[in-house]
């Protein structure tokens, strides 16, 4: 319980921002928050609130998964790395061979959902692999 | 002997009933094994939770720290540790996608410049 007390503002605030399927529970020392978001905003000012209770998450006491269900397969997204080229690999897995590249801020069709963390892409030359959805953002 | 029978049918019957209601609740895709602890808020849920398993968690780890080269990542019974150098700003990008894998946590050793 003392950890809900602790992370209660960012409780207050994924019920306030309207977090669908919020769970949260405390297990062993740490504080899980499930729940998805509608937007990438909603769960940026989240990890805010939680910077702001444990600055850098020094005390590893939370696990915050807030998911942001905003791509759609059909649709396009631009690539959002830092700076450099977004690696298209033959599998969902940094293990797998590079099969091409999307420039920073191209644009590349969402062909299929693999997990939370790969996207089966085309890019605008015509190739198709798999891309980390981290550095992909619906257009 | 008879008494004897139908004793041991009902407490046959009574605990197949027991483990029915107790399966009752909880989630297809929770693992049983896990315990939780209740609380009596609205948005708490006595479904345990689910926690990566250590090779899993190896590769989507080794994925999400790909673009950060001075980061060290290493993962112990479902625990991710990582240690080394890191801009703040890359921090705040990284540990969303390290809570995103279900760890069962994650131990900050890094020195952030």
């Amino acid at each position: 319980m003392a950890l809900q007390d602790k992370y209660k503002a960012l409780v207050d605030a994924a019920k306030n921002a309207g977090v669908q399927n919020l769970q949260v529970r405390e297990q062993n020392n740490v504080l899980y928050i499930d729940g998805q978001a509608a937007t990438g905003s909603v769960k940026d000012q989240l990890w805010n609130v939680y910077n702001s209770i444990d600055p850098d998450f020094r005390a590893g006491d939370v696990v915050l998964d807030v998911k942001v269900d905003d791509k759609t397969a059909g649709t396009k997204a631009t690539v959002t790395t830092e700076k450099s080229n977004l690696n298209i690999r033959k599998g969902p897995g940094t293990d797998q061979p590079i099969v091409g590249k999307a420039g920073h801020q191209d644009t590349v069709t969402l062909i299929s959902k693999t997990n939370e963390q790969w996207w089966l892409v085309r890019t605008e030359s015509g190739e198709e692999g798999y891309a980390y959805a981290e550095y992909l953002s619906p257009q | 002997m008879n008494n004897k029978f139908l004793s041991y049918s009902l407490a046959v019957l009574l605990a197949g009933g027991l483990t029915l209601t107790s399966c009752k609740d909880k989630k297809a895709t929770t693992d049983s094994n896990t315990t939780t602890t209740t609380l009596d808020t609205l948005t708490t849920t006595t479904a345990p939770v689910e926690v990566s398993g250590d090779e899993p968690l190896r590769q989507g780890v080794a994925d999400a720290t790909k673009d950060f080269p001075g980061v060290n990542a290493t993962v112990t019974n479902g625990e991710v540790n990582v240690s080394g150098e890191i801009a703040r700003a890359d921090w705040m990008r990284l540990k969303p996608m390290l809570d995103a894998l279900n760890p069962k946590k994650v131990n900050n050793q890094l020195t952030i410049k």
